[in-house]
Formats: C-alpha cells, sequence, structure tokens
C-alpha cells in the first residue's frame, strides 16, 4: 500500500527535477545554415531595396519553414538536427533559386548591365547585331526570348561559359568541357523552341544544383 | 569569411559531405522492416496547442462537487452547457468536437509533474513521452519505426528530432512547390554521379520519389479546384493519399490561452477557436475518400491533440489561471482507437488541501482494466497516466515496430482498453 495524494511516487518528483534542468540546454540556436542565404546574396547581386516584390523569407533567411532542412545546430549535441540533404531540402532550394532568378532579372541593376555577368562582354558585343532589330531596352531584355537555338554554336558556348564561371567559378570544374556538356547541353536538350531566358535559367539551376556549387 | 569556406561550412552545417547510406533514410520505415499486408495506410497527426488549455472548460468539463465552491474552482458555464455525445462528456469549448464523439477516446488525468517546469520542458514531454530531451516528437519516431514516406514528417513547424535522422517537410514549402515537378524534369536529364554523395543521393531520392511527388501536387490540385485557399489540412491530406508522408506534426501557436489574468471567456474563446480548427481539419478528413473501399481518410488516420499542461483550478488575484502540471488532457480520434474516457482528475478542495488551496490533479488508474483508482491509501500495480503511457499507447495504435521504437522504455505500460 502506499500513500500517493500530496506524496507523489519518487519517479514524478525526479523525473521533474532532471528533465528541469537537462533540457534547457537543449533549446535551439540560429546555425552556420545562414550560408546558403549567403550564397545566394553572393550569386544574385541586385539591390533589394529595387525589388518590385520582396524575396520571400524562406528564401532569405532561417525560419520555421526551413529551419529543419537547413541544418540548424542542436546545442545539445552539437549536430545538425537534420543531417543530410533531402528531396525537401533539394525542393526548397530549386524555388528559391527560381525567385531568385526572377528578381535578378527584374532588378534594374542587372538590366542596367545587359546582363553582362552571364553574356559576358565578348557575348554582348556577338549579341547586339544578332538583336539590331529586337524589341527592347536592354540586351538582355533583347535576347530573353530569342530562340537559344538560333544562336549561332560558338556564342552559346560562350555565354554557357560564363555562367559556368559567374556560378562556380574558374577553374574549379576540372574538365569544364565535359562539364558544359554533360551538364548545360543534357538540360537544355533539343528543344528548338527554348528561349535564351529559359535556357539561362536552366543552366543556372543545373549549376547551382552541382555538388562543385554546393561543395567549393 | 571566403567563398570557398562560406560553401564548405554550409556543406558541414548540414552534413551534406556525409556519405552515409542515404536510401534508407528515404525510406526509413519501409527499409526497417517488412510491413505485414493490413498495415498500408496508417496515418498520424500530432496537433499540438500551445499555451495550456484549460480541460475543465473542454475535455475535462466539471461540475461543481460537492462541498467545493467558486473559490475551489472557478467554472463559468451551467452544468446544462457540458455536452453528452456517448460516453463522452464534453465542455463548453469542445463543441466543434461533438460530430466526432464517436471516433474520440479523452485521456484525462495526465501527471506532467508535481513543479511547473514552464511551457517549453512541459510541451517537450507531453509531445515525446520523455522529458529529457532524449525522445523526438512522436511523429518523427514513428515515421522510423513504422510506414513512412519519402517526404517524412510533414509539419508547419520544426519538429524536436532529438538525434534521429528524418526527413521533415514543411507544408508551407511543399504546397508552393508545384515547381518540384519541373524540378524533377531537370534533374532526370542530368547525369547525376554515381560517387553517392549526399546531394547526389538526394537527387537519385528526388527521382525516385517522381511518381509520389506528381501525384502529390494532383491530388493539392484537385483540393485547390474546390478551395483555393490551401491549408495545412490539404497539404497533410495530399502528402497522405499521394503517399508522400504518414506522420505529421502541426503547432498552433495562435496565442490566448496563457490566461495567467483576466481568463475568464477569453481562455474560453482562444480554446473554442483551437478546437474549430482542429474539427475543420477532422471535418476535411472525413469528406475525403480513401482506397476504393468507401472509407474516409479520417478511417485511416489518428490525430493526437496535445497541450503542455491543464491550468489551476481556482482563480488567482489577477483573475487568471496559472499552469497545471499536476493534471492534463489529450484525446485521440479516428483509427484505432475505441472511444471513451480513460483517466480522470480529482478537485481537492482548498479546506482539505495542506496549503490551503485547492487542487488539480491527475487520479492513477489501474493498469490491469483502466479503471481509475480514489486517492488516498491505494494497492500496489496502479499508478498515474504519464505522457510515456500515452506516447506507447499510440506507438501500438499505429503498429509501430516496438523494437525500434526508442521514445520510451520497453516497460512502459499502455493505457487499458484503448487501441481497438
Amino acid at each position: 500500500m502506499k500513500k500517493i495524494i500530496f506524496v507523489l511516487s519518487f519517479g514524478v518528483l525526479a523525473g521533474a527535477t532532471a528533465f528541469g534542468g537537462s533540457f534547457g540546454e537543449t533549446g535551439r540556436r540560429t546555425s552556420p545554415s545562414n550560408d546558403i542565404f549567403r550564397r545566394f546574396d553572393e550569386h544574385f547581386t541586385f539591390r533589394w531595396g529595387a525589388l518590385s516584390s520582396p524575396i520571400p523569407e524562406t528564401c532569405s533567411k532561417v525560419t520555421d519553414d526551413n529551419r529543419a532542412f537547413l541544418g540548424e545546430i542542436n546545442a545539445a549535441t552539437g549536430k545538425p538536427v537534420f543531417e543530410e540533404a533531402s528531396p525537401a531540402f533539394m525542393n526548397w532550394y530549386y524555388g528559391c533559386i527560381k525567385i531568385y532568378i526572377d528578381a535578378e532579372r527584374n532588378s534594374p541593376d542587372f538590366k542596367a548591365t545587359d546582363g553582362l555577368k552571364y553574356f559576358g562582354a565578348d557575348g554582348i558585343a556577338l549579341l547586339k547585331p544578332i538583336l539590331k532589330n529586337s524589341a527592347g531596352t536592354s540586351v538582355f531584355e533583347k535576347a530573353r526570348f530569342w530562340k537559344w537555338f538560333d544562336l549561332p554554336i560558338p556564342l552559346r558556348k560562350i555565354i554557357e561559359q560564363h555562367v559556368l564561371e559567374s556560378l562556380i567559378g574558374p577553374g574549379i570544374v576540372d574538365d569544364e568541357e565535359k562539364f558544359k556538356t554533360e551538364v548545360f547541353e543534357n538540360v537544355l536538350g533539343n528543344n528548338k523552341d527554348l528561349t535564351v531566358g529559359d535556357a539561362l535559367e536552366l543552366m543556372i539551376v543545373s549549376a547551382m544544383s552541382q555538388e562543385e556549387f554546393l561543395n567549393f | 569569411m571566403t567563398k570557398s569556406q562560406s560553401r564548405r561550412n554550409f556543406i558541414k552545417s548540414t552534413g551534406l559531405l556525409a556519405s552515409s547510406l542515404w536510401l534508407p533514410m528515404v525510406f526509413p520505415g519501409r527499409n526497417a522492416f517488412a510491413l505485414n499486408s493490413d498495415q498500408q495506410g496508417r496515418f498520424f497527426i500530432t496537433y499540438y496547442v500551445y499555451g495550456g488549455m484549460d480541460p475543465t472548460l473542454g475535455l475535462d468539463p466539471w461540475m461543481m462537487p460537492e462541498g467545493c465552491d467558486q473559490e475551489d474552482m472557478f467554472i463559468e458555464y451551467k452544468p446544462d452547457e457540458i455536452l453528452q455525445a456517448g460516453n463522452l462528456r464534453l465542455g463548453p469549448a469542445c463543441k466543434p468536437l461533438l460530430p466526432y464523439a464517436d471516433r474520440s477516446a479523452v485521456i484525462n488525468g495526465i501527471m506532467m509533474s508535481d513543479t511547473d517546469n514552464g511551457h517549453d520542458v512541459l510541451a517537450l514531454y507531453m509531445n515525446t513521452g520523455n522529458g529529457q530531451g532524449k525522445s523526438p516528437h512522436l511523429p518523427v519516431e514513428l515515421c522510423l519505426c513504422s510506414e513512412s514516406g519519402p517526404y517524412g514528417v510533414v509539419t508547419n513547424t520544426s519538429p524536436y528530432l532529438a538525434d534521429r535522422k528524418v526527413i521533415v517537410s514543411n507544408t508551407k514549402v511543399m504546397s508552393g512547390s508545384e515547381s518540384a515537378v519541373d524540378y524533377i524534369k531537370i534533374l532526370s536529364k542530368m547525369n547525376i554521379n554515381p560517387d553517392n554523395s549526399a546531394i547526389d543521393m538526394a537527387k537519385k531520392s528526388i527521382l525516385a520519389s517522381e511518381k509520389v511527388t506528381k501525384k502529390f501536387y494532383e491530388i493539392l490540385g484537385e483540393f485547390k479546384k474546390k478551395d483555393p485557399n490551401i491549408e495545412d489540412r490539404h497539404t497533410i491530406a495530399a502528402a497522405f493519399l499521394s503517399g508522400a508522408a504518414n506522420q505529421s506534426y502541426l503547432a498552433s501557436m495562435t496565442g490566448g490561452l496563457d490566461t495567467h489574468s483576466g481568463h475568464e471567456k477569453v481562455h474560453l474563446k482562444a480554446q473554442t477557436e483551437n478546437w474549430e480548427k482542429i474539427a475543420q481539419l477532422l471535418k476535411f478528413f472525413k469528406e475525403t475518400p480513401y482506397g476504393t473501399q468507401g472509407e474516409s481518410l479520417l478511417d485511416r488516420t489518428t490525430v493526437m491533440v496535445t497541450t503542455e499542461f491543464s491550468r489551476t483550478p481556482a482563480l488567482n488575484a489577477g483573475k487568471g489561471k496559472d499552469h497545471n502540471p499536476m493534471t492534463n488532457s489529450t484525446v485521440l480520434i479516428g483509427r484505432g482507437v475505441k472511444p471513451g474516457v480513460y483517466g480522470a482528475s480529482e478537485l481537492i478542495s482548498r479546506k482539505k488541501s495542506p496549503t490551503a488551496r485547492s487542487i488539480y490533479m491527475a487520479n492513477p488508474i489501474s493498469y490491469k482494466d483502466g479503471q481509475v483508482a480514489p486517492t488516498g491509501d491505494i494497492p500496489d500495480g496502479i499508478d498515474f497516466i504519464f505522457p510515456e503511457n500515452v506516447v506507447m499507447t499510440v506507438a501500438e495504435i499505429m503498429g509501430a515496430d516496438l523494437s525500434l521504437f526508442r521514445s520510451v522504455d520497453s516497460g512502459v505500460k499502455s493505457i487499458p482498453g484503448l487501441k481497438i
């Protein structure tokens, strides 16, 4: 026989003391997963204040929406609460890349440079005569709806090279020609209706999805 | 910090460089053990309501006991406002739950602690069955040892994972990522390196879950046609129906329940609003067909509604009610539960209380037959219902492989008679 009322079992009392003290140390804190947002910032260079629509919070900082799969550190274990890349992470990542691409294209800064980062000065020089009768105020706007496969092969190669260098950097990929073939050209396929705008988007997404982009 | 360091830090922080086998994590349950044929289509949702709901207004309604008065327990409704449905008695806040009373098991008298450890610790204890941070939120554990899908645990927040390696998918991100289907198209054209790096494995898993992902967005699209305002309930239902996930953890953080002052009417309103949201989810699941045998999604889903503690019985000087961890209530609704009330709480008047303040606390039960035991001198073999007992009960209902279930010790008893 035991007295329950007011003399709660030792288990309750001991448990209360233990979990009161120990879990206080397992609170979450913001982790270096902020790095992924710095990567977006580094690559997509535009003034946030000039955007017509803001970048959603889930793509610009650690929030409750993305916290779990962005590798937040559990202070109790010193390890990420989620340790592996997952479909959830990659799908989130892809959605955010698309948002940043749209924001960049529509930013005054990007338009003012004629899309230099992706076309390069040499690409723009080759594009200008081709696009001279096209509508649009900048080279990018003129080129955006031009058919990708209507561009001469050497110009397409130049653009592929600039996209590669702007995203992964020169000299990082062991075999750049192989990379351009196996990543960019495979993804672009042979769709004759593909526009330059679509092609750029596909190349950016595919480059940013590579181990080389995330690892180096 | 250089660019390369920055990138490496991200990879380190996410563990993307880890080269552990990844596919077992993609379908953890399915790889963990062979499923029995009767285990197809079991779904589980924890719906956690932050703030500490007063069960006397909802799951554990009271009429004033003999010898007690309003200074022992503040009751703001008349006895005829208590709702009776089958074996269930529900307080006015739980009115929205009435249509689901015939498939609800209310558990009253859950002993959390004899001291107030605060919201976070007791919420963790209630939602994991372990107060020391050693166990994850229950849907996370179930994802590892029962049926699960490639999207893991679908949630509107960041569930506590402890050390479990489980995929977590956010409801907002999922419902806003129709482009995931486009991404599959892009990935399918890429040469994915055979070196099985974590990123490549993630890409492969996206491709492997192509059918499920397409199905998920198809179903979500159908829901959108009927109601363009996609809420968490739509996303979770689509995830369950498509095979994307079998577990969900939802947190309602709307507030208004932690009424340390001005409790009257304010708490009732806030609690009612929460039950209305829960009822919306139940209604949607009940109206959503599952399979071809005339079942609804609710017939396949067990929903557990939790809160971190109850509230003290009498009003304090500020006309509020404070945290009361000495009893708590939860309800399991849907598949696998035998409707009824399990456990009970007791009111000890201020005249009988050694502290001269009334106490509202859990009664122990017999773990042989579930009978509520009186307080005072009681035989051995009975004990309180603790959160770990609730967690074990759910694990059994969900058909978890108990050899893999680490949330609570294997010797923890389940609540007798609750599981069908």
